[in-house]
Parts: structure tokens; sequence; C-alpha cells
């Protein structure tokens, strides 16, 4: 089947949306990251102040410059793609780093000093700034819309760290409650598909659900008050996003072609497609499917490749010597051009003529034999003794 | 505090779970008959009332419209009494809800093998049973919003929202896609034309999906599965999300059926992106549903009716995420027109809609007739027959559905088609209809044995006919009551929630109806696009009589495969004067949109008469009445008139007889003659007011007229 499928895929309009999937699956690892480090606790965002971000922000703009400005320095689609998953790669490093020293850090007392948060707030912020100024750059020139995608990967995800920043400020004025130690568990716990299908989905344990049990009866049917789980809700709200970009995609920035001009497109790589093919077939051209295409252009190149290789043993008029005569009706080993392609090709070694298939190329040797073959009838200098059979002059096919 | 003593009235639920019942058996046997008849073409027997062009619409409206429809009455007349704690409103209403509907559903089997129909998909009935369906459409509702304001029970529960959208949204749509302008009894033209046309047929049948088979079910769902399972609702706060998201987004996604088609490019991209952001909200639906089993799982093992609830909702799932892929635009492209739409609907129609009402009917008869299920064993085995069937339906199908596509789409190397022979790719998915056959009769089979399973449970109970029950009768309030907030206050003023929903509706068809009305550049003139002539025109009409619009396709999509296949793709212009709009949405046989001057005329008649002699190894059902009988020009004239008033311009007095016969019974004549000429020279002996010639007449003239301006 995959017979059929991959060479359909590429005469796809619009494949390279694939580009945009991928793109959005980066960008929904990044919302998932944003919510996990939207729940940490005061603690670890404490420590995350002694961070240097801008630094990271720094480190951002090669990942950035390079997904968004392949298309100015021509990058091919493919090469494109390359390109966007290679600075996905680095940022997914990059945040695998933050990470671990987040982790680290996190293991370090929390840092009193109130200097630093006004410190790396600023940063922050101007940091914000920098990227709005890049976004708007980048807006405005005509490889937009990829990049810009980029840009707002890293734009939400450094709003989501100013906002952990302002959590841990308001938390920070707030008086801490103490954590409580929790309660050794009498009983054996949720297993862990359980606990993950409830974090999944903010599930109430059902053994409480008489905490969220509404005061609703319809018939005797009851309603409980669950939370809108979580990844519904998410895929909710993505799906607009989709829509929105889909939408701004092909009717605002035209990014990609609709209907009409996707057909031109596809019309013209088939057709190249096809002109390719034949191509191919003209140059793997061999003894069966040679024809005889009297053109001027073949003689000129087949009489240059002739005087290159060949009048040393069949004279430079074709007259013969060391080998036959062409240009009379006599010939040892026939007188098609396909007999005369194949002796070319695969030389007569018994004779002493040496193949030439691997000196020659498919079309060199159609064109020598076309040549040769042009050489009857003519009247040349010496002309060696006519030797084999005769054959009727052969007639050029029609191009 | 003093309770009003009332009683719910169980006959007329009684009555339509019968209704229920025959019409699935027959609705699915119908269903059979045509998917045998693809596989043994035999079956079509040479009887015009028998081939699969006019029995495939009889097997639509009669599973949608009789089993479901029939479905939903039963299951909103039962729990719409309980929870709202009261009777019906009027028992004579609901005794013409039922008989009314009924009459339709005969009406429809009685008219559509006869070729009365309109052409347009779940849509085919003609205008006098679509004023019948109005009618009867607007006593229910009145029966419901009545019951609904002489409620005891305050607020409203979420499978009411549902029931009031369904209510209003159907009647929207049907009154809307319905404006038809009648010739006679039985024959009516579109008011639409063309690319319009299109739009407001699957702006209407993609929410007949939404709003028939969707959003009553999930109200069923959201009373059944409670029941059932004596749990409660896993979030009330999922269902008012999901609700609103749901009636909104569903409108807006008609444009899906029509991708890479002739209607304008945004009102696709609009059809493709709200069917992406509809995924979340259906699936609110199924999740709450499912949810709701937390802490019953246990119990759905052994309880068949469980069983059948969970695989509906389930199957509801898998067709609400598999419809907005196919909604994409790159998976349309491989999926449209093929069997793998077919699939699809049948996930939804056998897995959600059939499945859920087997459920209920497994549930609510017992009740109302005071005993148990007379064997929950053969309940079992209908429920893993079901399932079995709808897996051997679907699986073949998908498997036909991609093959056929790859087929259509490959090239060879050297540019030409690998299979430039449509019939070769029939030929080699006909093993996967003989699986879906199998399919098919197993699920019939659990619906047989279901219904003998009821009629026992039926005959071994008494009926109950008025179930007394008793509740306090509900003093008014004025503002606020305490803690309640919007939403709250919202569920005990239903005629306000009406009110919303309507607008809410209201707003995705008008969004993308009126521009594609009112902005010319939607619809580009071509110049050399001109009305059918009379001969051409009583043509189509035997092309719609005879269903052909079933399995063929007038659409030629802009791929290069297709337009190497077919000819230029189709442009928006060449239908204006398409009253109906005949594009079509299967192709079972090759598009037909520029057949025009493909073949000789003597070619057609051949084919019409034995589709073997032209094409061996063909499907296509024999047409010989088609050679057999005379045309009917009785009513040309009238036709000319009403295509003029549609917009369509004929000359004036074109139709007018004064002494002798109009220009055009005489334009027609002269046509005719012409086709019988050109018949003659190839051997062919026909005269020249037989239906073929009509027909002839039609196929030949299709597409020209834009090729006529295409540089050759």
């Amino acid at each position: 089947m995959m017979r059929f499928i991959r060479p359909f895929l590429e005469t796809l309009p619009g494949v390279n949306v694939w580009g945009l999937i991928s793109l959005l699956i980066f960008f929904g690892f990044f919302v998932t990251l944003l919510w996990w480090v939207r729940r940490m606790r005061p603690a670890h965002v404490d420590a995350m102040k002694n961070m240097p971000l801008a630094l990271l922000l720094l480190l951002g703009f090669p990942g950035m410059t390079l997904a968004s400005t392949g298309s100015h320095w021509g990058m091919s689609d493919d090469n494109w793609i390359v390109a966007l998953l290679t600075s996905a790669g680095v940022l997914t490093a990059m945040v695998l780093v933050l990470l671990s020293v987040i982790k680290h850090l996190s293991a370090l007392k929390p840092n009193p000093n109130r200097g630093q948060t006004d410190q790396t707030d600023r940063a922050g912020t101007l940091n914000s700034l920098g990227m709005g100024v890049l976004l708007g750059a980048y807006a405005l020139s005509d490889s937009a819309f990829y990049g810009l995608i980029t840009a707002n990967i890293f734009l939400m995800m450094y709003v989501g760290v100013l906002l952990n920043m302002l959590t841990s400020i308001v938390n920070s004025m707030k008086p801490r409650e103490e954590v409580a130690p929790a309660a050794a568990p009498a009983e054996v716990g949720p297993g862990w598909w359980e606990r993950v299908w409830q974090k999944l989905n903010a599930h109430v344990e059902l053994s409480k659900e008489q905490d969220i049990l509404l005061n609703h009866a319809y018939d005797g049917i009851k309603e409980l008050d669950n939370r809108l789980p979580p990844w519904w809700l998410q895929g909710f709200y993505l799906s607009i996003v989709v829509a929105v970009l889909y939408l701004f995609n092909f009717h605002i920035l035209k990014y990609q072609p609709l209907s009409g001009e996707a057909y031109e497109e596809a019309m013209a790589a088939h057709h190249d497609q096809v002109q390719a093919y034949l191509e191919s077939l003209a140059l793997n051209v061999d003894e069966t499917s040679v024809r005889y295409l009297l053109a001027e252009d073949r003689i000129k190149h087949g009489r240059s490749l002739f005087n290159k290789h060949c009048v040393a043993c069949h004279a430079p008029d074709g007259g013969g010597a060391l080998g036959p005569n062409f240009t009379d009706e006599y010939w040892l080993h026939g007188g098609t051009i396909q007999e005369v392609f194949k002796v070319i090709k695969y030389g007569v070694p018994k004779n002493g003529m040496r193949s030439w298939q691997k000196d020659l190329s498919p079309v060199e040797i159609q064109d020598v034999a076309t040549f040769v073959m042009s050489l009857q009838g003519t009247n040349p200098a010496q002309p060696k003794e006519p030797q084999g059979d005769p054959y009727p002059p052969a007639v050029p096919d029609q191009p | 505090m003093n309770n009003d003593v009332f009683h719910y009235d169980n006959g007329i639920v009684r009555n339509f779970a019968v209704a229920t019942m025959i019409w699935g058996l027959v609705g699915m046997l119908v269903g059979l008959t045509v998917a045998s008849q693809l596989v043994w073409p035999e079956l079509n027997a040479d009887l015009p009332w028998l081939t699969f062009g006019r029995l495939r619409p009889l097997h639509t409206n009669a599973v949608i419209f009789a089993f479901v429809g029939n479905g939903i009455f039963a299951g909103v007349y039962y729990s719409m009494q309980r929870l709202l704690k009261t009777r019906m409103w009027s028992d004579a209403l609901g005794k013409i809800n039922f008989w009314g509907w009924q009459l339709i559903i005969v009406s429809a089997a009685l008219t559509l093998p006869m070729g009365y129909t309109t052409s347009k998909e779940y849509a085919e009935l003609e205008w006098p049973i679509d004023i019948a369906i109005t009618l009867i459409w607007v006593v229910f509702g009145l029966n419901m919003f009545m019951t609904i304001l002489k409620r005891r029970e305050r607020h409203l529960y979420v499978a009411i929202w549902f029931y009031i959208a369904t209510f209003v949204t159907v009647a929207v749509l049907h009154v809307v896609n319905s404006f038809e302008l009648p010739v006679s009894l039985t024959k009516s033209y579109s008011w639409y034309a063309g690319v319009q046309d299109a739009l407001v047929q699957w702006w209407y049948g993609h929410n007949a999906v939404a709003f028939f088979l969707t959003t009553p079910y999930l109200g069923l769902m959201y009373y059944f599965i409670p029941k059932a399972s004596n749990r409660p609702i896993y979030s009330y706060r999922l269902s008012i999300v999901h609700f609103w998201a749901l009636i909104f987004i569903y409108i807006w996604a008609g444009p899906h059926h029509l991708l890479h088609t002739a209607l304008p490019d945004w009102a696709q991209s609009l059809g493709t992106v709200f069917s992406v952001m509809l995924i979340a909200p259906s699936w609110g639906g199924m999740l709450n549903g499912l949810l709701t089993l937390r802490g019953a799982w246990d119990r759905v093992r052994k309880d068949p009716i469980l069983k059948f609830m969970v695989v509906a909702v389930s199957a509801y799932g898998m067709a609400t995420l598999e419809g907005p892929l196919l909604s994409l635009k790159n998976i349309n492209a491989i999926s449209h027109f093929t069997d793998w739409t077919i699939a699809h609907v049948h996930v939804g129609g056998l897995g959600w809609n059939g499945m859920l009402t087997f459920g209920m009917l497994y549930w609510l008869i017992p009740r109302i007739f005071q005993t148990k299920l007379h064997s929950e064993r053969a309940a079992n085995w209908h429920f893993w027959i079901a399932t079995l069937g709808i897996l051997f339906y679907a699986l073949p199908l998908y498997w036909a559905g991609f093959t056929q596509a790859m087929m259509w789409k490959q090239f060879r190397p050297e540019g030409m088609l690998t299979h430039p022979n449509f019939l070769e790719t029939v030929l080699q998915i006909i093993p996967m209809y003989a699986m879906r056959v199998v399919g098919g009769t197993m699920y019939l089979a659990g619906a047989i044995l279901m219904t003998w399973n009821l009629w026992a449970t039926m005959k071994g109970g008494s009926l109950l006919r008025n179930e007394e029950a008793s509740a306090p009768a509900l003093a008014s309030v004025e503002g606020r009551m305490q803690g309640e907030r919007f939403h709250r206050w919202l569920e005990r003023k239903p005629t306000l929630l009406l009110i919303l929903s309507l607008v809410v509706i209201l707003i995705g068809g008008v969004a993308e109806m009126v521009p594609t009305m009112l902005v010319e550049s939607n619809v580009p003139t071509i110049d050399a696009v001109t009305p059918y002539t009379p001969l051409e025109l009583e043509g189509r009409d035997l092309y719609i009589r005879e269903g052909c619009n079933n399995c063929h396709s007038q659409m030629i999509r802009p791929f290069p495969d297709e337009t190497e296949r077919y000819g230029p793709y189709s442009r928006a212009g060449e239908f204006v004067y398409d009253h109906p709009f005949l594009w079509g949405s299967k192709r079972t046989g090759p598009d037909l949109q520029r057949e025009g001057d493909r073949y000789p005329d003597s070619w057609h008649f051949y084919h019409m008469m034995d589709p073997e002699s032209m094409s061996p190894g063909s499907i296509m059902p024999r047409y010989p009445w088609l050679i057999e009988h005379a045309l009917d020009t009785e009513l040309t004239n009238a036709k000319i008139e009403a295509m003029r008033t549609l917009g369509v311009p004929y000359p004036e007095g074109y139709e007018v007889e004064n002494g002798g016969p109009s220009q055009a019974l005489r334009d027609l004549q002269a046509q005719a003659d012409a086709i019988v000429e050109r018949l003659d020279k190839d051997g062919v002996k026909c005269a020249s007011d037989r239906e073929i010639v009509a027909l002839i007449a039609y196929l030949q003239r299709l597409g020209t007229d834009f090729t006529s301006t295409q540089e050759p």
C-alpha cells in the first residue's frame, strides 16, 4: 500500500502544512510546560529568581532566526523543515537544561533578598519588550508566518515565566501557610494509572463525590460539580487557536495557496515529474530502445566524439583502417542503429573492437552511432574493401 | 404542601417505541437490499421501483426519519414527562404527532420508489410531504413547549435544553432548505441554484445530522444513562459549556461536505475550521456520558443495556473525531466521493443512533409494561452481534474507500492515469462490498432478535398506560433565587432559552449563506453558460427521477488526476441554472459533469438499456423502461415557466401555447428528431418521443458550455 501512498502524498497540494502541524505539536509541548511551571510551589519559584534568564533569551535567538529567516536565504521546504526541527530540538535541550537547573536550585534555601526580584523582573520586562520588537520586525518581513509562530512560542514561554514571578511576588507578600505533613495512608492508594487519569481529568475521587453533589434532582437524576477536564478544555482552546491560524494562513497571509492556485501548482509539479521521467528514459537509451534520429546536433556531437575516440582505427572520414569502412553498404555485425549501437557499447572483442560502455554514456553512444550511420554513401579518401554482408541503407526515424 | 396527582402517558411512548422497531427493521432491510444490489446487480430486477437510485433515498429517509425519528419521539415523550413532572400538555396533539409522522413515512415509502424526489439528500420528499413534515413538527414542538411551560420541575435539565435546540433548529433547517417552487403535485424545483443550492443543502444536510441525529440523542443519553446506571451526571459545568458550544459551532460546519468543489474557498475554510473546533464540544458529550459511569463499570460488564450505551457513546466519540478529520482538506481529498464517507456515516448511525436506541428500548419497554425483559441472554447476544456487525460494516468500507481513492489518483511515470477506466476501480472493491453486506446482515439480525425479545416482553406484561405520579405545583418566583447564577436562572426560563438557542444557531447559517447569495463575485458569471433546452430539462428531471445522482457526481475537483480523467475542473458559474444542483456526494460510478460529447448518442442508448453491453462487469442497473416509455411532456411548458420564475432567462412567451404547441415544445421535438437521426445512423431505431431521447439530450449537454470556451 505504501506504493500508493507515497507518490500520492507528494502530489498533495499544501503538503507543507505538515510543517505547521509539527510546529503545533511543539507549541502544545510548551503549553504543557507552562502549566507545569504554573503549578510549581513558591519555594521552587523563589529559587528561579537566581537564574540569569536574560542569558537564556539570547540563546533563543539563533533558533528563532534560523527557523524564520530560512526562506530569506532561499531554503527549500525540505531544508526549512529540517532547520525548524533542529531549532525545536535546540529549544527542547535548552528547556531541559533549564528544568534541571531549577531542580538543582530548589534544593537550596530560598533567597530572601528582595532586590534580586526587582532585577530579574526588570530583565524579564526588557526581554519581552525586545521580543515585541522582534515580533514586529518579523511581522513586517515577508517570510513572516512560521517565524511569527516560533516567536510566539518564545513569547508565551517568557510570559509564563513572568506570570510565575508575579505569583511568587504576591505569594511572598502573603503569610506563608505551613504545609501540613501528609497523613500516613491507611489503605492502599490509587494505582499509577488511576493517579494519571485523575490528574488528567481533575476528577474528584469517587469516595469524595458527595462533596460535589449538586442539589439538582430530575426524576432521580443527580448532577456532580466536577471541573471541566483540563485536557479537554485546553484541547478546545487549542482547536480555536488552530482555527484562527488556519484562516489567517490561507486567507490573510495567503502563505499557502487555495484551490485554484494549488491546482496550478500541482499540475506544474506533475508536469515536471513526467518530464523528468521522460528525460531520464531518453538518457537511459539502450540497444533495444535506440532510434535512428538524424538530427544536426546529434551528428555534430557524434562527429566530435568520433574524432576523439574512433579515428585511430576507422579513419577520420570513416573509410576504415584497422577497423571496417563505414561508408559502404557492407556491415560485419548488422547495419541497423540498434546493431551499430550494440557494437559500440559492448565491442566485438574477438575482432579487436573494444567496448565503450564504460567510457561513453548511452546518449553519447547513440550520437556516435548516428554519426557513423550518417557516413553511408560518402566518399572517403582511402576506402577499405567491403567487409561483411550487404544491408539496405537505414531509413531515419521520424522524430 | 399539597401534591398534585397526575399521570404520565405511557401509551404514546409504547406507540412510538413499536414504530421505532418496525421502521428500524424496514429501514435496515432496505439498506441491506441496496448494499446487496452493489454486489449482485440482478437484484435491481429490471424494475423501476427497485433500482438502487430510487431505493437508496428510501433507506436513508427510513433510518433517519422513521427509525431515529420515532426513537426520538419515544424517548422524548418518556423522558420529558418525568423530567418536568407533568403529563404531556395535550394527548390529542400527541396522537396527531404519532399518526401524522407514520403517515409521512408511509408516503415516503410510496413516493420515493415511484421516483417522486427532489434529489436533495435527506430532503428528497416532495413539497406536499414537506408541508406535512412542517405541520407535524410544529405540533410536536407546540406540545413539547406547552408541556415545559406547565411543568412542576422548576429548572430544566440538560436533556430539555437539547430537545428545545433540536426543535427550533430542525424547524429552521427544514423550512429554509425546502424553499421550492411546485410545478405539479409531485414535482417541484429548488428555489436555489448551483453553488447556493449546494451550500443550503449541506447546511441543512450536515445539521440534520447535528440536530436530528445528535442533539436529541444527546438529550436521550443524558436521561437514560444515569437512569440505567443509577449514577449522577459527571459534570454539570461540562453539560453547559458543551451544549452551547455544540449548537453554535455545528451550524458552521456544513461546507465540509463541499471541500474542493466550486464553493468559494472562504466558505470551505470556514467549514474546515469549525469542524475542527467541533471536536471538543462533541467530546464533551461523550465524556459526560462515559464518565457518568464511573463507579458503575462492574455493572457494565453484566448489564446489556449499559453495554449498548457505552458502545453508543464511544461510537459517538469516534465518529465526532473522524468527522472533523475528514473535514481537513488534505484528508478530504482522499475520502470525498468514496466509501470512506459511507463508513463514517454508519459508524455514527449504527454505533451511536442504533445502539443507543436499542439500549433505550430494552430499558424502557419492560418498565412501561411492568415486567422484566423476556431474555437478558438474547439482549447480550444482540449486543455482540450488533457490535461485530458495525465492525464488519465499517472496516471493509474504509479499505474500499482508501483503495478506490488511491487507484483514482495514481499516475504512471509517463504521465497517464494508471487506471483510466473507472470501472476497474469499482470491480476492485466489490469483495469489500460483499463483506459489508455481511456486516449489515449481522446488524439487522440483531435488530430482529431485539424485536422478538421486546415483543415477547410486551406480551408477558401489561402496559401501564397511565402511570401515577405526584409532585407539588410550581409557585412562580420573581427575580433570582438564592445563590442562582446566570445559567441556573436561564434554566427556568424556557422561552428565553428557546430564543437564545434560536439566535445562536442562526448565526452560522447567516454568516455563510448571506454572502454566498448576495456577493456576486462568489459565483463568477460564465457568458457561455446558457439555460437547458426544454428537452434537456426533461432529461434532467428523468436523471433526478431515477436517482442517478446517488451514484454519479457532477463535480470535478481541482486535482491533476481528476482533470486528467474527466476534463477541466468545475467552475461555480457553470451551475447557475441548475435547480436543484446535482453535484452528488458519492462516486459509485464516474463523474458526469463533462459527459457531454464524450460518447456518441448510441453509446448512451445501449448503456442505459444494458450497462454491461458498453461496460462489461458494470454494476449499474438496467433502464429498459426509458426506451419503452414515452416522455410525458404535459408539464414541459409549466416547467419552463417555473424556471423563469426562479430566474432562468428563458425568452418571454417561450412556453405559451397559441393555437399550436409552444415554441418550447417545438424546439423539444426538433432536438429529439435530431437525436433520433443520429441514433439511426448508428443503427439504433428509436421513436423520438421516448424518454431515453430526453436523457441523452441532457447527458450530451453536460459540461459542454464551459469546454466550448477552452482552447483545444
